[in-house]
């Protein structure tokens, strides 16, 4: 069921939300949200609904170790056991496939003969999202950060939130559970507007710009050796602003509709596009992600305490892990290897970046990121090639059809994503204006519209 | 790396991220009452359908070339005039595109280009395209298909609603002006099944007839630009959102109704032979002016349903039934089965190539998006099919 369906916003959503609010208190309410998103998740494969609820209970199981056991060495069990789960789980879904073509690959490579097996295993949608949920929970309990829960349904409904359960933001219990806490004695009407707001900001960003981009994005790269140079770079400017508004529209749905159950989603992008560093843009682009791979893989492996080759050992296995994540595929190694190339010549360079003018770095580093969703687009490196090819060398061709369209339609997502205000700073502490609430009004008739016309595509971040 | 640094006491009195990311409850909206309270409601009411409005037209006027105050129609598609119906030149409707000799698919020269071989699709909705996405109606796969063998041009003359007896005039007045070499016939058999005229009757009400002319309507229409687009799209959205045993149900309730004045001898329970005999006749005439002037190539009808008739595939034949209300629904697979029956004796006995397209895709469920019209994955086995058993040859 994607957000941006009317199945969703005519018929789950209302149920889920009038049931929620009819219900007296946070135990009922904790059943409820975690009914709902097992059947929010279920509607594209009930079958997985089994493996979310597997790791949940191995996670909540080992939250009572920790929970029962204060010996060192238990805990430690309490740790390892439940991780390994988790990340089995993860690695048979999302990898082994992977893991075996490229052995085969190599194998072919030395010439060694071997036949290994070819899986064809379909990716739970979601997977790396609530793996990451169960992880930080069990990491947490252990590091003694959060509490663990006694509460099945509390723990279940922190999971299984439909709101951020299959492409998140990456909410950590800790981040979440006071809200959880006072579920009881949420109040509706304060969160309502604030949640609309939200989920309609969203909505326009994913409907009206993200999937407007794909239809110029998406046919040019089934064909890209047709692309010329200038259709080349039109093509990943789209892309560029598709994928944020296609991700940062997710995410404030997602923001959005947690207002809407009285809960605090924290935010996902602050404006990455107006990033002027490789640190500043992590620190703005799926920072869900980033805090993730920051607290739980580069602090441990020793973050920037033991010199500066550690340091850059650490950044560089973290964003390859990090590339990694994102999908079973070289590609998006290659991309996460090239982000932590930016992050460790900016540490070892800081201050020839920092004597850029402010307006140039931010345009250096949007160009930088473009670069990088060459193969974070692109399914193969020769597809990357063909696109950087183009994009490199004059090479004579068309434009895309409609290019007037594109053109407009990337003056408006380049005002709005590098100089305009993001969903944040738009709803920043006002309260809804009659004026706020007409526009509001009239961007949801102008999504629904235009998601009637059938254009609906899902979301990229359901792939990782 | 970010350097998130906030902390807040957790439940165990721990320090911990701060809550939701640091962002502070909402502020409380101001409230509304009485009039004051309608009219903003009046007024977002407004701005929602207007922009909802504008926005249709606009997404229709950029992706599929609509003038935004037009009030397109699928009717438009098609013209009737002195030479018959036919597909109006360079119409667009939706994902419907049509050439300027009204054909759906790219331009073609008016005769084939020397040393290729031209090839005709002639048939009905089901080959014009309908459930398929754009560009995967069958004629166009096979199209993509056989352009590495030679220069093979395959044309999509098609019309939606056309009888095989009116592709006879069809031909005689415009398919021959653009000389295929060869003419595959994918007829729609159902068109049949209410007919009650012995062939000896339509001969003499002169069925071979042109039909009248009629004016050809403006190409995209202007005469009610104010019909709501947005709810034209909800509508659809609507009745797609309708499961398809509600719709069975409705159905069912309305034809039951409709049915109660119809004497029973007027139902039909059985493949009627009459309906069999004209078709067969209007195969026959249809054949025997075609292959004057081209090869031609007969397909059997391929339908979602299978014999016996599986419960599945009721709602589809509660469908059909709008079309022949009398008729019982196993009757809707019965006929068809029939009448491929008689395609394949008219294909022996007039030495033509048959293509059985029914024995390769009846009874296949995800291929058809209805009881006859294909999806997709129909038409890519369609096209595989006709690719790899059409002759590419001039003359036999």
């Amino acid at each position: 069921m994607l957000f941006n369906s009317f199945i969703f916003i005519f018929g789950f959503l209302p149920v889920v939300y009038v049931v929620f609010w009819c219900l007296p208190s946070a135990k009922p309410r904790y059943v409820w949200l975690a009914v709902s998103g097992y059947v929010f998740y279920g509607y594209w494969d009930a079958r997985f609904c089994l493996l979310m609820a597997f790791s949940t209970l191995v996670s909540y199981c080992a939250g009572l170790a920790f929970l029962k056991y204060q010996d060192p060495r238990a805990r430690r069990w309490a740790l390892v056991v439940p991780v390994c789960v988790d990340l089995c789980l993860l690695g048979f879904f999302k990898y082994a496939g992977f893991a075996l073509s490229s052995g085969q690959w190599l194998a072919n490579q030395l010439g060694i003969s071997v036949h290994l097996p070819v899986f064809d295993i379909i990716l739970p949608v979601g997977i790396s999202f609530y793996t990451f949920h169960t992880i930080s929970y069990i990491v947490d309990s252990y590091r003694r950060v959060i509490r663990p829960t006694r509460n099945l349904f509390e723990f279940s409904a922190y999971v299984s939130l439909f709101s951020q359960l299959v492409a998140g933001p990456i909410v950590r219990f800790r981040q979440i559970e006071t809200d959880l806490e006072n579920l009881g004695g949420a109040q509706r009407r304060r969160w309502l507007v604030p949640g609309l707001m939200f989920f309609v900001i969203g909505l326009v960003e994913k409907v009206l710009v993200a999937d407007t981009l794909s239809t110029f994005v998406d046919p040019a790269f089934k064909d890209v050796a047709s692309l010329s140079t200038a259709s080349a770079w039109l093509v990943m400017l789209a892309y560029s602003f598709q994928l944020y508004f296609d991700f940062c529209g997710y995410s404030d749905m997602a923001v959005g509709l947690g207002y809407l159950f009285g809960l605090r989603i924290p935010r996902n992008f602050n404006s990455p596009y107006k990033a002027h560093d490789p640190s500043d843009f992590w620190r703005r682009w799926h920072i869900s992600l980033s805090t993730c791979m920051r607290d739980y893989l580069y602090i441990p492996l020793g973050g920037s305490r033991h010199g500066e080759v550690a340091t850059v050992r650490n950044l560089m296995v973290t964003m390859l892990i990090g590339g990694l994540w994102h999908g079973a595929n070289w590609t998006f190694v290659v991309w996460g290897a090239y982000h932590g190339a930016l992050l460790v010549l900016y540490r070892l360079a800081p201050k020839l970046w920092d004597a850029l003018p402010r307006r140039g770095a931010q345009i250096l580093m949007f160009l930088l990121a473009l670069l990088g969703w060459v193969f974070f687009r692109s399914p193969s490196f020769a597809v990357a090639g063909e696109v950087l090819h183009a994009m490199f060398t004059a090479t004579a061709g068309a434009l895309p059809p409609n290019v007037g369209v594109l053109a407009c339609m990337l003056l408006v997502a380049g005002y709005w994503a590098m100089v305009g205000r993001n969903t944040f700073e738009f709803n920043d502490g006002a309260s809804a204006t009659p004026m706020r609430q007409a526009l509001l009004a009239a961007a949801f008739g102008a999504c629904l519209a235009v998601m009637a016309g059938g254009r609906d595509t899902p979301f990229i971040y359901f792939q990782f | 790396m970010t350097t998130d640094g906030s902390r807040s006491p957790g439940r165990a009195g721990k320090p911990g991220v701060a809550a939701a990311g640091a962002e502070p409850p909402p502020a409380e909206s101001p409230r509304f009452c009485g009039p004051r309270r309608a009219t903003l409601w009046a007024l977002a009411i407004l701005a929602f359908l207007l922009t909802a409005e504008a926005t249709a037209r606009l997404d229709d006027a950029v992706f599929q070339g609509v003038p935004f105050l037009a009030n397109p129609r699928y009717e438009d598609l098609f013209i009737r005039d002195a030479l018959g119906r036919r597909g109006r030149p360079n119409a667009q409707f939706g994902k419907w595109t049509l050439n300027s000799f009204g054909f759906r698919g790219p331009e073609i020269t008016p005769v084939p280009r020397p040393g290729c071989l031209r090839v005709a699709l002639m048939g009905a909705s089901e080959t014009f395209g309908y459930d398929e996405s754009p560009g995967h109606e069958f004629p166009a796969l096979l199209r993509k298909k056989l352009a590495g063998r030679g220069c093979v041009e395959v044309v999509n003359v098609a019309v939606v609603g056309m009888s095989t007896g009116t592709m006879v005039d069809y031909w005689n007045n415009w398919v021959s002006r653009f000389r295929p070499d060869v003419v595959v016939v994918y007829s729609s058999p159902l068109f049949y099944l209410a007919s009650r005229e012995s062939p000896d009757a339509r001969r003499a009400a002169g069925a071979v007839s042109a039909p009248p002319p009629a004016p050809a309507p403006p190409a995209a229409s202007l005469d009610n630009p104010f019909e709501s687009r947005f709810v034209k799209r909800m509508r659809g959205v609507g009745h797609a959102a309708v499961p398809a045993w509600a719709w069975m149900a409705w159905n069912k309730h309305r034809l039951e109704h409709q049915l109660r004045g119809v004497p029973a001898d007027a139902r039909i329970h059985a493949p009627p032979a009459a309906g069999l005999a004209a078709y067969e006749h209007d195969l026959v005439r249809l054949i025997g002016t075609v292959r004057s002037q081209a090869r031609v190539v007969l397909l059997t009808h391929a339908q979602r349903a299978d014999l016996p008739v599986p419960t599945r595939v009721l709602p589809d034949l509660w469908e059909e039934r709008n079309w022949v209300p009398q008729a019982d629904l196993p009757v809707f697979v019965e006929f068809d089965r029939a009448a491929n029956t008689v395609t394949r004796q008219v294909a022996a006995r007039e030495n033509l190539q048959l293509i059985d397209a029914a024995q390769l895709l009846n009874g296949c469920w995800d291929c058809f998006g209805d009881l006859n019209h294909f999806v997709d994955k129909g038409s890519e086995r369609m096209s595989d099919l006709l690719a790899r058993e059409l002759p590419l040859r001039k003359s036999e």
